[in-house]
């Protein structure tokens, strides 16, 4: 590999989706500069996944979705 | 009991086990609870009418969030003037991404709030938002997000990337706004 690896392809590499992950991770283990960037990525990734742990519906929702679903077909009695 | 009333069971069980999650990828597309309540309720009434068309149950999580995203998208196109419901931001596909300078750590993600790092999901272009949170809230690949949203892998995977760099620079900015990024000097 010449020179570094794009943005993409580091951000890519965190999400284990990248075709050339060991040419690419090879030249991350050698490059300082890649690997912060390899483990800010990482940072991100794990912050941007708990972002949202709080939330929850309302507690109706349920009941309103279930309200709202085309009833079951009915089944004939023999 | 016959195989229709069996499959409608198994799939009601399986599809509204999945209801928190899509309240909660609803809330973050619409950035609000309302609009996610309708946009939810929309997907499940969709859902519940083609069922049939579903092969497995195992596929049942990635069809309903395809489903959700279908329901949003039509949404924003009714809403275009809507300020949360930016689609594109100004060719978000092309052209190089601007890569932050300096690479934030824990160190500074840990000082943010929960609050502030939504803040930066949620003003993020809606294309960017739907592709980085279905990967690194929803744990899909990006053969899964490319099938959800309808786009090409290659879009997914450059939407994933412009979206962090985006985030990157978002919250470096914020933190030092707020005066809490750690200088690197």
């Amino acid at each position: 590999m010449s020179g570094c690896p794009a943005f993409e392809d580091l951000s890519a590499l965190i999400d284990g989706d990248l075709s050339n992950e060991k040419e690419v991770r090879q030249h991350v283990d050698r490059c300082v500069t890649c690997r912060r960037q390899v483990d800010s990525l990482a940072a991100l990734k794990r912050v941007v996944g708990r972002a949202y742990d709080s939330e929850l519906p309302s507690p109706g929702l349920r009941s309103a979705v279930t309200a709202r679903l085309p009833k079951r077909r009915r089944r004939r009695t023999s | 009991m016959n195989s229709d009333a069996l499959a409608y069971n198994e799939f009601a069980e399986v599809a509204l086990s999945y209801l928190n999650q899509l309240y909660v990828a609803a809330r973050r597309l619409t950035g609000n609870s309302a609009d996610a309540d309708d946009i939810v309720q929309e997907t499940y009434e969709l859902a519940f009418q083609h069922y049939g068309e579903l092969r497995s149950l195992a596929h049942c999580r990635p069809w309903l969030y395809r489903i959700l995203h279908r329901q949003f998208v039509t949404r924003y196109r009714r809403q275009r003037s809507g300020p949360q419901l930016v689609l594109i931001d100004g060719g978000a596909d092309d052209g190089e991404i601007a890569t932050p300078h300096v690479p934030f750590d824990d160190d500074l993600l840990e000082r943010l709030s929960l609050q502030e790092v939504r803040n930066a999901i949620e003003s993020l272009p809606a294309d960017l938002r739907v592709a980085v949170t279905l990967c690194d809230i929803e744990g899909f690949s990006y053969a899964e997000i490319a099938d959800i949203t309808e786009t090409p892998v290659g879009t997914v995977r450059s939407r994933i990337a412009r979206a962090r760099a985006k985030l990157m620079r978002k919250l470096q900015t914020h933190a030092e706004e707020c005066g809490i990024r750690r200088r690197t000097s």
